[in-house]
């Protein structure tokens, strides 16, 4: 197979994708024009912008825009929570993600498999308004599901909103309520398509179904799995500003642990914005976003280079 | 085999993506080519005809303004309006209707990439991004033009919106003052006994006084163990305007309704660590909701709900009319502050005129036009006369025959938000002198020794925007008493301290300084 990769196509063989070429140029032009050109634009994080002089003819700013987000006594604490959530929601989300997927599709009734697989999808597609007030039904100081619990068995009533020891567990459960029916799609549309000849042939060798997740299965996801995780690494300076904001109901004292990049960038420039300094975090969190990927795809393809993506 | 396959993946995923995110997201660069700064005709030299053009072509006037909701009848309402303008002004209008959900979105949008407006309303929060950007053009240089706006609006109110020199927009007609109140249920008030006589002249010189409304919120609790005694998102604490000149943003403020000209750090203050201190006796005592700090629905939905006996807000002169026709109960109203005019508030938005404007001398005369003529104002608020209001018997506007709340097709009731509700209307329900009322009111506050000076944040922007982060964090905490003020004050201090207070009070001293020495 390696050899059959190396040969050259002779003119000839060219020609026959043509056709598929052509194809692709609605797609690249779309690319070009949406994401590509737009990228010069990043030249705003570094100007004093005003709308006369436009984009490019507004007077250099140097890194003054930066300013407000790197000094600040809150980088640190907001840069820690950023990464630090990120990576617990990749590994947690990848993780369930994958242990549904595989159960799924190992359901052999047609209809209930369809079932499963919408509802588990279906938080994904709930605003995450509408998911905060879900969660503040269950933890309202007043009238919330726990608190109810808890005084019903004599207990102290907790003060959900005022303790941040609790959050970092409630953001990553409700993350992953909220986002692990996407990674499972994909997931679930790499498992069904594994050859059932496999499967058969291990069952004959007598491998029994651990073993036959174990050997099978899961080699057979990795790819999807690096995907998803470099695609994961490359936002792993954004945050879901929904989920920090809404979710803990913009409650002070939990900012310690609650506070990400994007939800201090809206508070910080809630009043007196500007575009310059807007554009600035967008780039800061781009640039470090860019140099990660770059590394992660780096020690993947260290490791095992059929599995880089570039 | 393995390359294909990741490949087919990631082609999955993003599509996937571009599927499911639709149009959110990506909020990137939108400015566009913003070149196109129209010549507009200059400034008039002298004795410039300021008169109306009533011949040529007619403009047409992009008026950007807030609504409560969508209305049906937008399209009726922009007729009507383009009618009225055709007639005096000879100027067509494209009504931009917007909400405050997504006004600051869209404006932000509008401006950055010039795209054509003339004249909206914009917030002080942005000035002095909207002047740095150039969105905004100067108003001195149309005076001429603005002669009516001055007769509404006095001299003193008229520069109100001077930042630097640079004269940002015009207020509009409301109240000038925000003291702080407490609004209560007028039933259940009445059947414990209390008179709104008992509660007057509480005043922050005798905190004494204050504890009549601990009191009160005791027998309510008392009478109704299961009612919310005290909730909605505003504490004594962030009602900032109610006790001091706040000077744009509370970071350096001039103490006791601004009648001093030395700017001071008003958290460290005895006043706020008393108003901290209240809160957490409500807090403490269970008159507060327990979810108060992180409740975002404001006290008028809480009582219109049922189980709730009062919230703060700054009263004005026809409080009790609006709370009941928006909570349907009548309530009273127990003063907790004196009013005082500062800039801030009056300024707090103003009508401005964009500078991607393509003829600023008729938007100009639009602006001036708007300040004074009363149909207009009503249009925009109440909507179409005699579709959806009409004039009852006493002067007022009231709902037609037949129409309510939930079948009107345009009611904004945004009057303070209008240019000049004054001109127009009152809703049903008001006093029939309720504007002479307003004036009176308004000539009667104290006013800043301030007044007129608004700061330019420019150079303290960085300390600002790093404040602003503080103070949302701590805010509801302290001011609801969910922390207890001996601790969490300082603890406020010192993170505000570290983000640059003390470089702002200064800034804030030396431009007032400035802005004195000028005066005189």
């Amino acid at each position: 197979m390696k050899q059959e990769k190396k040969k050259k196509l002779t003119p000839a063989q060219y020609k026959q994708f043509i056709p598929l070429y052509i194809m692709m140029i609605p797609g690249l032009l779309y690319l070009l024009v949406n994401n590509y050109i737009p990228m010069t634009g990043i030249v705003v994080a570094f100007k004093k912008y005003n709308v006369n002089d436009g984009i490019y003819g507004s007077p250099w700013n140097g890194f003054k825009n930066f300013e407000y987000l790197l000094t600040s006594n809150d980088a640190f604490t907001i840069i820690r929570n950023t990464f630090l959530y990120n990576v617990a929601f990749i590994i947690v989300n990848n993780i369930v993600g994958i242990i549904l997927a595989i159960m799924i599709c190992d359901v052999a009734h047609k209809s209930l498999k369809k079932l499963y697989q919408s509802s588990i999808l279906l938080p994904f597609l709930v605003s995450i308004v509408v998911t905060s007030y879900i969660v503040f039904a269950f933890l309202s100081h007043e009238n919330g599901m726990f608190n109810a619990f808890l005084t019903s068995h004599g207990q102290e009533k907790i003060f959900w909103y005022n303790t941040p020891k609790y959050w970092p567990f409630i953001l990553i459960l409700v993350n992953c309520w909220k986002g692990v029916g996407y990674g499972t799609l994909i997931y679930i549309a790499t498992v069904s398509g594994i050859d059932g000849t496999f499967y058969e042939a291990a069952a004959l060798d007598g491998a029994n179904k651990w073993q036959q997740i174990t050997n099978i299965t899961l080699p057979f996801l990795i790819p999807s799995v690096i995907t998803l995780l470099l695609m994961s690494i490359g936002r792993i300076f954004y945050s879901d500003f929904g989920l920090f904001y809404q979710i803990p109901q913009n409650s002070g004292t939990l900012f310690p642990v609650t506070n990400t990049i994007d939800t201090y960038v809206y508070r910080a420039l809630i009043s007196s914005g500007g575009i310059g300094r807007s554009s600035a975090a967008g780039v800061f969190q781009s640039v470090v976003g860019f140099t990660l990927v770059c590394f992660s795809n780096w020690i993947v393809s260290r490791i095992s280079p059929d599995n880089a993506i570039f | 085999m393995k390359a294909k396959k990741i490949f087919a993946t990631l082609m999955a995923a993003t599509m996937a993506a571009t599927v499911l995110a639709g149009c959110g997201g990506s909020s990137g660069s939108s400015a566009g080519s913003s070149a196109s700064a129209p010549a507009s005709q200059e400034t008039a030299s002298g004795e410039a005809d300021t008169s109306i053009d009533m011949e040529g072509e007619p403009y047409t006037v992009n008026f950007c303004y807030l609504v409560a909701q969508e209305g049906a009848d937008q399209q009726k309402v922009n007729e009507a309006v383009n009618e009225l303008t055709m007639r005096e002004l000879n100027m067509k209008v494209n009504m931009i209707p917007m909400t405050f959900g997504t006004y600051s979105n869209q404006i932000q949008l509008m401006l950055s990439s010039g795209e054509d407006l003339d004249i909206f309303p914009a917030f002080a929060a942005n000035m002095a991004d909207y002047i740095t950007s150039q969105y905004i053009v100067d108003l001195n240089d149309y005076e001429p033009y603005l002669t009516g706006v001055m007769d509404v609006m006095g001299e003193e109110d008229y520069y109100a919106g001077t930042v630097a020199g640079f004269l940002t927009g015009f207020p509009r007609m409301q109240e000038r003052g925000y003291p702080a109140g407490l609004v209560v249920r007028k039933d259940i008030f009445d059947e414990l006994g209390y008179k709104i006589e008992d509660f007057a002249g509480i005043r922050p010189d005798n905190w004494d006084d204050y504890q009549k409304v601990t009191d009160l919120f005791a027998a309510v609790h008392e009478a109704y163990p299961d009612m919310v005694v005290l909730d909605g998102t505003v504490s004594l604490g962030t009602s900032t305007y109610a006790w001091t000149d706040v000077l744009s943003d509370t970071f350096g403020v001039l103490e006791n309704y601004g009648q001093t000209t030395t700017v001071t750090n008003w958290f460290e203050t005895d006043q706020f660590y008393q108003l901290a201190k209240l809160h957490r006796t409500w807090f403490e005592n269970g008159y507060e909701s327990a979810d108060i700090a992180t409740n975002t629905d404001s006290g008028e939905i809480k009582m219109k709900a049922g189980n709730c006996f009062s919230f703060l807000l700054y009263y004005k002169p026809n409080t009790a009319a609006e709370k009941l026709s928006q909570t349907g109960y009548e309530v009273e109203v127990i003063e907790l502050s004196d009013a005082c005019k500062m800039t801030t508030g009056v300024a707090s938005a103003v009508f401005s005129i964009a500078n991607a404007s393509k003829d600023k001398v008729k938007a100009a005369q639009f602006l001036n036009w708007a300040y004074t003529n009363g149909e207009f104002n009503d249009l925009i608020n109440w909507g179409v006369e005699g579709l959806d209001w009409v004039e009852d018997e006493n002067g007022n506007a009231c709902y037609p025959e037949g129409v309510t709340a939930a079948t009107c097709g345009y009611h904004n009731d945004y009057g303070w938000i209008y240019p000049n509700q004054f001109a127009g209307h009152a809703w049903v329900g008001n006093d029939a002198d309720i504007w002479d009322q307003y004036k009176v009111y308004n000539d009667s506050m104290m006013t800043s020794k301030a007044y007129g000076f608004q700061l330019d944040t420019t150079p303290v922007a960085t300390e600002i925007a790093q404040l602003n982060t503080v103070w949302s964090q701590y805010q509801k905490d302290v001011c609801f008493g969910i922390l207890d003020p001996d601790t969490a004050i300082k603890e406020m201090n010192d993170a505000m301290y570290a983000a640059g207070l003390q470089t702002v009070i200064d800034e804030k001293q030396k431009q007032l300084d400035e802005w004195l020495a000028a005066q005189n």
